[in-house]
């Protein structure tokens, strides 16, 4: 059983509820908008059945990832995947890097997004949750549990999130940084006394993994800026309406 | 060549105290002024829009956008004022004040404060960051 009177426990849950609001809901967000284009009976069969994978998929995955972090140098893996999964969270959506799916008008085309991104959001989820769980098991069942709920409802809470608050995202991908940061210093094949000898290593490194992460986000961000300015979406140039127009 | 105004808006209501502003002093000058009415979107982490294709994606934004331009836009045809309408997708403050320049509005007009009135709190909303970004005169409707 984990020390519930343990702010370091209760910590680990507000970062895995925080996670999976973030995550869960961004995998949320992609099945709605898969969904978007389809006749309604088709979209709620769609959206339910994207939901029901994100969630299997989470589930058998959890069993995976907690015996796969036991292993050496996976977590050194796990860590740098989660500086990339942050990143990926800061960086705003990119023309070059959609998706190339552009028939999702028909339900095939919109179960095959959904598959792929279910996979790749529950392994993206999982390995969040599990590094924020310190190998406690109850933790990351905890954080699954959670992120069901968030799939299922949490598209809408997302958006209007990002839409108010855009720094949750930073923050988000912030402390991705932080837990792939401690990660990477927890892996078996890490020597013991090195940890040992620096002292607050774990929150050096946490510090140092949240840092690279928002820096190389925002930098490749900005990099971005100017293209997405010109960004403008093709049919909104209305001409300018003369007084007496009709609605 | 008209005057231009810029008026930046998210659906909030000091936004649309700024286009009741807007109408009032449209209505007073007898010259024709050109009203660009704009909403700009967040855009969405490319871990969502890696996965949707862009036809999909700006149609949710162009949506979103429509949605939060309906109530300023009703209430500039209710007063009988002419306007152009545009969605941007990116970063808000900067994204106001590079469309601002480059379709030279003489000035900016917009609400103290939109959605994200906690955040602004805390960070500096978006119209204190506008008004830090751009060389042009902002009126700031409270």
């Amino acid at each position: 059983m984990p020390d519930l009177a343990s702010a370091a426990f209760w910590i680990a849950v507000l970062q895995i509820i925080a996670i999976d609001i973030l995550l869960g809901g961004d995998n949320a967000v992609v099945i709605a908008l898969a969904c978007r284009r389809l006749p309604q009976a088709q979209r709620n069969r769609g959206i339910f059945w994207g939901v029901f994978g994100a969630i299997a998929l989470r589930v058998v995955l959890i069993y995976f990832a907690l015996q796969l972090l036991a292993v050496p140098y996976l977590k050194i893996v796990g860590g740098v995947l989660l500086f990339w999964i942050g990143i990926k969270l800061i960086l705003p959506e990119h023309e070059d890097a959609h998706g190339n799916v552009q028939g999702s008008n028909t339900l095939l085309g919109a179960i095959k997004t959904i598959i792929v991104a279910d996979a790749v959001m529950s392994v993206d989820n999982v390995i969040a949750v599990a590094g924020a769980a310190h190998g406690s098991i109850v933790l990351v069942v905890f954080g699954i549990a959670v992120s069901i709920p968030i799939v299922v409802w949490g598209s809408k809470l997302v958006l209007t999130l990002m839409d108010r608050f855009p720094v949750v995202i930073t923050a988000g991908g912030g402390l991705l940084g932080w837990i792939g940061g401690g990660m990477l210093l927890t892996d078996p094949a890490f020597p013991v006394p090195w940890r040992d000898i620096v002292p607050y290593s774990t929150q050096i490194a946490s510090g140092v993994g949240a840092l690279l992460v928002v820096a190389v986000g925002k930098w490749l961000a900005r990099r971005q800026h100017t293209r997405l300015v010109h960004g403008e979406l093709a049919a909104d140039r209305a001409p300018p309406l003369q007084p007496g127009d009709p609605p | 060549m008209n005057a231009r105004w810029l008026l930046p808006v998210d659906g909030s209501l000091p936004a649309l105290r700024a286009v009741d502003h807007v109408i009032g002093e449209a209505l007073a000058t007898p010259q024709t002024i050109d009203i660009l009415l704009l909403n700009v979107q967040h855009p969405l982490p490319s871990d969502i829009s890696r996965f949707v294709s862009t036809d999909v994606v700006h149609d949710y934004h162009r949506e979103t956008g429509d949605a939060a331009l309906a109530s300023a836009r009703a209430r500039l045809h209710a007063a009988g004022i002419g306007h152009a309408e545009h969605v941007l997708i990116g970063e808000v403050a900067p994204t106001i004040v590079d469309f601002a320049r480059e379709h030279d509005c003489g000035l900016i007009i917009m609400g103290a404060r939109g959605l994200g009135t906690v955040a602004g709190l805390l960070l500096g909303s978006v119209t204190q960051r506008v008004i830090h970004l751009t060389d042009l005169p902002v009126v700031v409707v409270k």
